[in-house]
């Protein structure tokens, strides 16, 4: 009989070594990988660590975290939103269309595109919760759907003029105390959902839905409800990415954001989110997108070629989602 | 015993433990060749390990199984099967999207198969003698998820059949049937029995083992009371239901010092019926009472109260809640009205599994308390704490993720995530299983506290005793109707008799 106990105690100790590694990797995994690439970087390339180039990589990560924020979310509860690039484009379509064609004022024309944006994630969440079509596959129907509206609306081409003025551009060119406008309304934009998913309610039912939706429901958790809020806070985070990118531009076409969907869900699952659900810190995805725009921006920096690019993307989602399969498994 | 049969399977000297619990002590008892042996006894009597051991998935620590004069070692479920063992569990083990042809010979398409193509008519051919030969009117050809439960039973059956099953082990077979489809599994065993095969038939239902059983045998605490021939009798019914439940029989009486029985009804249900099968239920739960719910597998007890709590399935009744119907409402309007549901799986209805402790303890009161949304975290973690030293919780720390701790502290964490929501109805659906003997005290003596304070609590329980010493009232279910209530004087002995069907009001 001691023995046995002896063995159990074994066992139960190496259950736990375990168990630190996988925790230990879990936290501070991507941080590490983060540090580690920054330190290669500025040792590969002198102008990497310089304020500029700083300010390049948030930029150029600012929209795909902000539309990576909705994404999150949703992973969290154990669905998927991949229109989101598609979304982005209807939302850019109808801010820019009304303005330059219908001659709207900006700030009406752009909360009608946030609007659209919302709209977009309702009718998603329509068919996902009402119609029952899993989420991936239905919202892989509305991004050729969301997609095509944008084409025939733009028949192929791009929509610009003088209607947009300097002060919607400096939405996405513009900069406050030298830092660039996305950034700063990337950081607004992270700060405020992660309050809402560390300290109420609708964080909380979240998190409880991807854990255990039938648990939830014993709970007394509205679940339909919750899953509609979060399906429009999607398309929310995917308008403002949309009209960020216009501003840019100065102008929109069809194809805006076409592929974004890519690295988006590639920073949240680098962030941690488990495409079981449940898991996942949104602050985190934020950590994700940076490790991605930390990576494009040395391969631009080193004269790495596009092609090559288009790999190490796909190995960073393949690396990404192998660690979330492994995590799982050692549960 | 001595009739000049043969021996079909013998059991001798069996042993089981499991850490704590010695399950299967010195079991013994022969099944004889084309006969019906049924098995009977309490719930953890230790009938299913007996089953595990039979049909291969536990190994016995001691003891020996002849099957057919030749002794049998079972590693694992195929060898039970290979020697001629079948088991038809609860659960049936067809496939809906198969074909009763391709069911059958579900494992053995190898038979059929020529250059990597399997020929379905020959199966099909093959499947209509077996059955024809057995007696079953199955057409192969059809899906299995449009047969009736009788139906899948009857294939199940031809399937042990065709891989020469000598032996059948029937686990609580008519838990999922209508008294009809009682009927025709009766015919069926009938049938088999010509066949040349025995049947080891386990049930709840007394009545049930009384019409087809050939021999009994009755198990108590992991040990073999007495094998017995079946009579047909009253005198033989109690003789049965005495060793099932041995000299422990025990009359408690009520002794409450708190007033109960005031005129103050909380919940009331009037004719209550659902499409799970519960049947015209009449029952009041009145303020400050603790009012005992016992009953077997498939007497619909939980199925009840999950449709009270839930509103679901319900097909006709009044819900009175203070003594004003409430007509539609839902699982948020039920926790609103101040009602609580502990699930009987606690680990699949109760938890997060991955949030930590101090989510899932507060989880149901942020749902009523909360501001604009926000979370009172501060209250919750004192909830939390509180819960974690009441139930003695064994944590590091209240940010454990769920996942990580023992089942038996993850029992508590449910408890706790109901309590912890303040409701005034408390419907407990087995509070006790898997609680340790000593956590055990302590949650009774909770439960007797919560109801001192005014609360009504309905507690589902199928261990007796604890129920008798906690219960104002014992209602008896069976067959989702209910068949005796008592007051006062509670008999174990009475109980278990209307639980199994020994006795009818």
């Amino acid at each position: 009989m001691s023995n046995g106990q002896d063995l159990s105690k074994r066992i139960r100790l190496r259950f736990n070594q375990n168990r630190f590694k996988a925790d230990f990797w879990e936290i501070y995994g991507i941080p590490i990988a983060f540090v580690f690439l920054f330190i290669l970087f500025s040792f590969l390339h002198e102008n990497f660590l310089s304020f500029d180039n700083i300010m390049n990589i948030l930029r150029a990560t600012s929209i795909i975290a902000i539309v990576a924020i909705g994404t999150t979310i949703l992973m969290i509860s154990g669905n998927i939103d991949i229109s989101m690039a598609s979304t982005m484009a209807v939302a850019g379509v109808v801010t820019v269309g009304l303005i330059v064609d219908f001659n709207v004022n900006q700030i009406i024309a752009i909360l009608c595109g946030l609007a659209a944006g919302c709209l977009c994630g309702l009718i998603n969440s329509i068919f996902v919760i009402f119609i029952r079509i899993p989420s991936f596959i239905a919202t892989l129907a509305t991004m050729s759907i969301y997609r095509g509206f944008c084409f025939i609306y733009t028949k192929g081409y791009s929509i610009y003029g003088d209607q947009i003025t300097d002060a919607y551009k400096f939405i996405g060119r513009g900069y406050l105390l030298k830092i660039p406008m996305p950034v700063i309304i990337m950081i607004i934009l992270f700060a405020i959902f992660i309050i809402i998913f560390k300290y109420t309610k609708l964080g909380l039912y979240t998190y409880a839905i991807g854990s255990n939706e039938k648990v939830a429901l014993l709970s007394g958790v509205n679940s339909k409800r919750v899953k509609i809020i979060l399906f429009i806070l999607g398309g929310f985070t995917s308008a403002i990415g949309g009209i960020i990118m216009t501003s840019r531009l100065g102008s929109v076409q069809g194809g805006l954001a076409t592929g974004m969907e890519f690295g988006i869900i590639t920073a949240a699952v680098l962030g941690g989110v488990s495409l079981a659900g449940g898991k996942g810190v949104v602050s985190r995805t934020l950590l994700g997108a940076l490790l991605l725009g930390i990576l494009n921006n040395a391969m631009v920096l080193l004269n790495i070629s596009s092609f090559w690019q288009m790999v190490t993307s796909g190995g960073v989602l393949l690396f990404a989602l192998g660690l979330d399969s492994l995590k799982s498994r050692q549960e | 015993m001595s009739d000049g049969k043969q021996q079909a399977l013998e059991i001798e000297g069996i042993h089981k433990s499991f850490p704590g619990v010695h399950a299967l002590k010195d079991v013994s008892f022969t099944v004889k060749q084309n006969c019906i042996h049924g098995l009977v006894g309490e719930n953890g009597a230790g009938k299913s390990t007996l089953i595990k051991i039979l049909s291969g998935v536990y190994h016995a620590d001691a003891g020996n199984i002849n099957v057919n004069g030749k002794s049998v070692h079972f590693s694992n479920p195929r060898k039970s099967l290979n020697s001629g063992i079948s088991t038809i569990y609860q659960e049936l083990s067809v496939i809906d999207d198969l074909t009763v042809a391709q069911d059958l010979f579900f494992g053995e398409e190898k038979r059929f198969t020529k250059y990597g193509f399997i020929h379905f008519k020959q199966m099909n051919k093959e499947s209509q003698t077996i059955l024809r030969d057995i007696g079953f009117e199955l057409d192969p050809s059809m899906k299995v998820r449009f047969l009736s439960v009788s139906e899948k039973q009857q294939l199940e059956i031809a399937k042990a059949i065709s891989r020469n099953a000598k032996i059948i082990l029937m686990d609580e077979p008519t838990s999922a049937l209508s008294d009809r489809e009682v009927g025709f599994l009766f015919n069926d065993i009938a049938t088999i029995k010509q066949k040349g095969v025995s049947i080891i038939y386990i049930s709840h239902h007394l009545d049930e083992i009384f019409n087809i059983c050939d021999y009994v045998t009755v198990l108590r605490d992991g040990e073999v009371v007495d094998t017995l021939e079946v009579q047909n009798t009253k005198e033989f019914k109690d003789e049965i239901i005495n060793l099932m439940v041995g000299k422990k029989i025990a009359t408690i009486k009520t002794n409450r010092s708190r007033e109960i029985f005031s005129d103050k009804k909380v919940l009331e249900l009037v004719d209550y019926s659902t499409n799970t099968g519960v049947k015209s239920i009449h029952l009041s739960l009145y303020h400050g009472e603790i009012l005992g719910i016992y009953g077997g597998l498939g007497s619909k007890r939980t199925e009840l109260f999950k449709s009270i709590f839930t509103g679901n399935d319900k097909t006709s009744g009044k819900v009175l809640l203070n003594n004003i119907e409430i007509d539609k409402y839902n699982i948020a309007s039920s926790i609103e009205e101040g009602i609580g549901f502990l699930p009987e799986d606690k680990k699949e209805e109760g938890l997060f599994i991955n949030l930590p402790i101090s989510k899932n303890i507060p989880f149901i009161l942020y749902n009523k308390e909360s501001r604009f949304g926000f979370l009172n975290q501060k209250q919750g973690t004192q909830v939390t704490e509180h819960f974690r030293k009441l139930l003695d919780i064994k944590t590091p720390s209240i940010n454990q993720i769920v996942t990580y701790l023992s089942g038996g502290n993850q029992q508590k964490v449910v408890l706790a995530k109901l309590l912890a929501a303040k409701s005034n109805i408390l419907i407990l659906d087995e509070p006790l299983i898997g609680i340790d003997v000593g956590t055990k005290n302590e949650i009774l003596d909770i439960i007797n506290d919560l109801a001192n304070e005014g609360k009504s609590i309905i507690m589902i329980s199928s261990e007796l005793l604890e129920l008798m010493r906690i219960s104002d009232r014992i209602l008896v279910i069976r067959n989702g109707s209910i068949v005796k209530e008592i007051q006062e004087n509670f008999n174990q002995e009475e109980i278990i008799s209307y639980a199994v069907g020994g006795r009818t009001t």
